[in-house]
């Protein structure tokens, strides 16, 4: 069954009529607009003070943007020419806190590094002459 | 595509009036209201199908439309104007309220039946089915989604043509024909289905997907 133009039209219009129009939408459409005005001010207000503040929050800008894109790239104190180079020292308490344990060596400990000046010298320097090897 | 919607009173008084509106005048305001507030407002009712919703509606629908009216710049009628507003708030308000529309309970055909027998003697029974007809309508035409309800309620109550329809929702004319040929369909495939007629609603399947939207 395909309900018919006729069919829908006289069962919308059936419906329609069985509610009547509110009486007091006027009032709450006029209020409405009457605070129209009072909102109106309020964000002319906003925008004034906003407009007041303008180029304070500019400056603020422009020295947050100085502090961390400029400051950064500018040359460091430490190794600004003039200043002494201040890398080599070592503070105790840094050394105190090193993982690695500084100890001193006793004299006969074999597991002490060999000192320079008990190493042989290279086996070219004390062999005797042989005119076969090119020097 | 312009087209335009015939004003309720002469032409020339309507740009009048909106043009005092456009001024400011809260009286021009009140007229305008006065003189459409009926009809949006059974418009409105038949799309959300509730009377505090279609209030809403309309409330902030002409809200809307006085609170931009500077804007208007007589490109197309008031009366378009005024009713493209009308169906987007109601759109949006059944979009935001969807989860309740869809718990609207189906209509008891059989305890209808069943009352319209218990009142054969003295109501004919084809003035029984007609009701119960009429009732299953009215809960189909409650299930369609509200874009093709709005063109149903502008076609068939206020009996505006394709064009018009067109102007106010935003569409050609061909578009309009074709969404009203798809909501009978619907109509009749949701009518169908309750009556248990699988036989209506396959054939309703089969004209949909030759007329597809």
């Amino acid at each position: 069954m395909r309900p018919s133009g006729r069919t829908i039209r006289d069962e919308l219009r059936r419906e329609a009529a069985k509610v009547s129009v509110p009486n007091d939408m006027w009032q709450n459409i006029s209020q409405k607009l009457g605070e129209d005005p009072d909102r109106t001010a309020l964000r002319r207000r906003v925008t004034a003070l906003a407009e007041q503040w303008r180029p304070a929050v500019v400056l603020a800008v422009a020295a947050g943007f100085f502090w961390f894109a400029l400051i950064p790239s500018l040359p460091s104190m430490e190794n600004a020419p003039g200043n002494a180079d201040q890398s080599s020292y070592i503070s105790p308490l840094h050394q105190a806190d090193s993982p690695v344990p500084v100890r001193s060596q006793p004299k006969d400990d074999p597991g002490a590094p060999v000192k320079a000046s008990s190493v042989e010298p290279p086996p070219s320097a004390t062999a005797p002459y042989n005119p076969n090897v090119p020097q | 595509m312009v087209a335009e919607l015939e004003p309720i009173f002469g032409h020339d008084e309507e740009i009048l009036l909106i043009e005092r509106c456009q001024a400011g005048d809260r009286q021009a305001f009140e007229e305008i209201f006065y003189l459409y507030r009926d009809d949006v407002f059974r418009f409105s009712y038949l799309v959300v199908r509730d009377t505090s919703l279609a209030q809403d509606v309309v409330q902030e629908a002409f809200l809307k439309v006085f609170r931009s009216i500077e804007k208007f710049q007589f490109r197309s009628s008031f009366k378009s104007w005024l009713y493209r507003v009308a169906v987007n708030e109601a759109i949006t308000i059944l979009r935001r309220r969807k989860v309740k529309e869809d718990l609207e309970p189906m209509p008891d055909i059989s305890h209808d039946r069943a009352a319209a027998n218990a009142t054969r003697d003295w109501q004919p029974e084809e003035a029984a089915l007609e009701s119960e007809e009429r009732q299953l309508l009215r809960w189909a035409i409650g299930q369609l989604d509200p874009v093709h309800r709005s063109v149903v309620v502008l076609k068939y109550f206020h009996e505006f043509s394709d064009t018009e329809i067109g102007a106010i929702i935003g569409c050609p004319p061909g578009t309009v024909k074709s969404r009203l040929h798809r909501a009978r369909e619907l109509l009749r495939n949701t009518m169908a289905r309750q009556m248990g007629r699988p036989d209506l609603v396959a054939l309703s399947y089969a004209r949909l997907s030759n007329n597809p939207v």
